[in-house]
């Protein structure tokens, strides 16, 4: 009985296979070719996913990545929950076939930077490799992967390993070499930071060139987020405010930071702009819960108004603003 | 009950005086992914009763930020999404958690579909110096490795996604109390 239900599976497994190759692209079928034994090949969300259609495909590029002229292959496998980038020189013999490990454990692709894609970073005529993979949060992102071919051998192009970020911009339009701007997770003060990191001749290096540029663009439109007059539930709006008040201040905006304040208060007092929760909240309470959200969201920013009056050496106002937090937030 | 973890305390024996006896348990861990520890009274005249009681877990809480690409389950996110993250494997994907803001606030129940925060974390980048394994501290201390590492910012225990944190009404990165189940 085991021995028959083993080999059922087995016919089974063998059909499969033969239907993914049949339907595969010709780069898959390079790939499959050049598997190590006991490895697979990794898979991820598709460039053109919708969430209706979550699809995914095999994370293989071909390009010229040893010459401008050659057509080479490129594509990320698993082997014992560990992921590998593998690169197959086009048409040489022997075989060239160059690995190197990367962090993460599994392919992290969206439309603007797939799981795998060739792009000439350099201005050099031959295409590098960019992967994005991931741990899943505890990245804050992705850790984007450079790699290229140098004297013949794979070679990471980024000088600490990875570029991190949860979205990184490739900047090429105008000029080569690529500026790679990445941002943080941006969802609190200690994760809102922007890194640039440039070509240096030999690697990707973190230069921070023009980061003050992109860390306000986001920030502004942070503060614009909190203040907006589209409906809102106080933490939405509270927390964006929480956020962009405490950056303008650890970048010496407190003016900035006290119009912000203000403005987010008024905000929070209008009942047309900060609107009740109600998911899961006992319908006869959404007054009395909202009330709550209120006296905890205003108390917040009534606080970071008292930090941002004491950095611009107005006391008194500070004092009065840490009152207003602290009565707000004893109230019941 | 037994005492399994690091720091938890329990009496061995309640004097009862005129059938009235109170006694502080601390429980720190969770036997995997159980909602409950059972426990059980028994009389020196005879007779056992067990009973099981919630273990709640008191973490930082962050938001996670929207993205399109997959989570770590294979999960992909909409909008204000309702999930959580755990730093653990992906076992933990689709299992139930019951979060509060507060003792007496309003639970919200939802699913594990993302890892994190902070452990596992494979590689240091500028975002998240961390490098270790998965920390399952509802299985060990009750406290979050990332609560006492240098290398986070905020040392939180848990990622709401963005529409779980607006359901339970938070600001900034507060301390939540969260269990496992409905």
């Amino acid at each position: 009985m085991f021995g028959i239900g083993k080999t059922l599976q087995t016919g089974v497994l063998a059909l499969s296979a033969a239907v993914t190759l049949q339907g595969a692209s010709p780069a898959e079928q390079q790939a499959a070719k050049h598997l190590p034994p006991r490895a697979v090949l990794e898979r991820a969300l598709a460039a053109d996913w919708k969430p209706e259609n979550p699809k995914t495909e095999p994370v293989v590029a071909s390009g010229p990545i040893f010459s401008s002229k050659s057509q080479d292959l490129a594509f990320v496998y698993k082997r014992a929950d560990r992921l590998f980038l593998r690169v197959v020189a086009g048409g040489t013999s022997p075989i060239v076939e160059l690995d190197a490990p990367l962090p993460g454990t599994y392919c992290a692709g969206d439309p603007s930077l797939p799981a795998i894609s060739l792009k000439d970073l350099t201005g050099r005529g031959r295409d590098q490799i960019l992967v994005p993979t991931s741990d899943g949060a505890t990245s804050l992102g992705i850790y984007l992967n450079i790699f290229g071919i140098e004297s013949g051998q794979l070679k990471n192009m980024v000088s600490k390993g990875v570029i991190g970020g949860h979205d990184v911009e490739l900047e090429c339009a105008q000029n080569r070499p690529c500026r790679i701007v990445a941002y943080g997770r941006w969802t609190d003060a200690g994760t809102s930071a922007v890194g640039v990191y440039e070509w240096l001749g030999t690697q990707f290096v973190r230069t921070d060139k023009d980061a003050e540029t992109y860390f306000m663009a986001r920030l502004r439109a942070l503060a614009e987020s909190a203040s907006s007059e589209q409906p809102k539930t106080m933490s939405q709006r509270a927390n964006d405010a929480i956020q962009a008040a405490s950056l303008f201040l650890e970048h010496h905006q407190p003016e900035a930071a006290i119009a912000l304040c203000k403005e987010v208060l008024s905000r929070l007092e209008d009942p047309t702009k900060t609107v009740r929760r109600k998911n899961g909240i006992d319908p006869s309470k959404i007054d009395e819960v909202f009330g709550s959200d209120l006296k905890r969201g205003m108390s917040a920013v009534h606080e970071l108004l008292g930090k941002s009056y004491e950095s611009t050496g107005h006391h008194r106002e500070a004092q009065v603003e840490y009152d207003l937090a602290g009565k707000l937030k004893s109230a019941k | 009950m037994a005492a399994g973890s690091v720091g938890e305390t329990l009496p061995s024996q309640i004097t009862l005086n005129g059938g009235v006896g109170t006694a502080s348990v601390t429980l720190k861990a969770v036997n995997l992914t159980n909602q409950t520890r059972w426990y059980t009274a028994s009389s020196t005249w005879g007779g056992t009763n067990a009973n099981a009681i919630n273990v709640w877990f008191q973490v930082i809480a962050t938001r996670e930020a929207y993205s399109t690409r997959a989570t770590a389950c294979g999960y992909h996110m909409q909008g204000a999404d309702h999930f959580v993250a755990l730093p653990y494997g992906l076992s933990l994907c689709g299992i139930t958690v019951n979060l509060r803001a507060s003792p007496v606030s309003a639970s919200s129940v939802t699913a594990v579909q993302e890892r994190g925060p902070w452990f596992p974390h494979s590689a240091p980048t500028e975002w998240n110096p961390c490098v270790g394994p998965p920390d399952p501290y509802w299985n060990t201390t009750g406290v979050p490795r990332a609560a006492s590492a240098p290398c986070s910012s905020n040392g939180a225990g848990i990622d709401l996604a963005g529409g779980t944190y607006d359901d339970l009404g938070l600001a900034g990165n507060p301390v939540i109390l969260w269990r496992f189940g409905q």
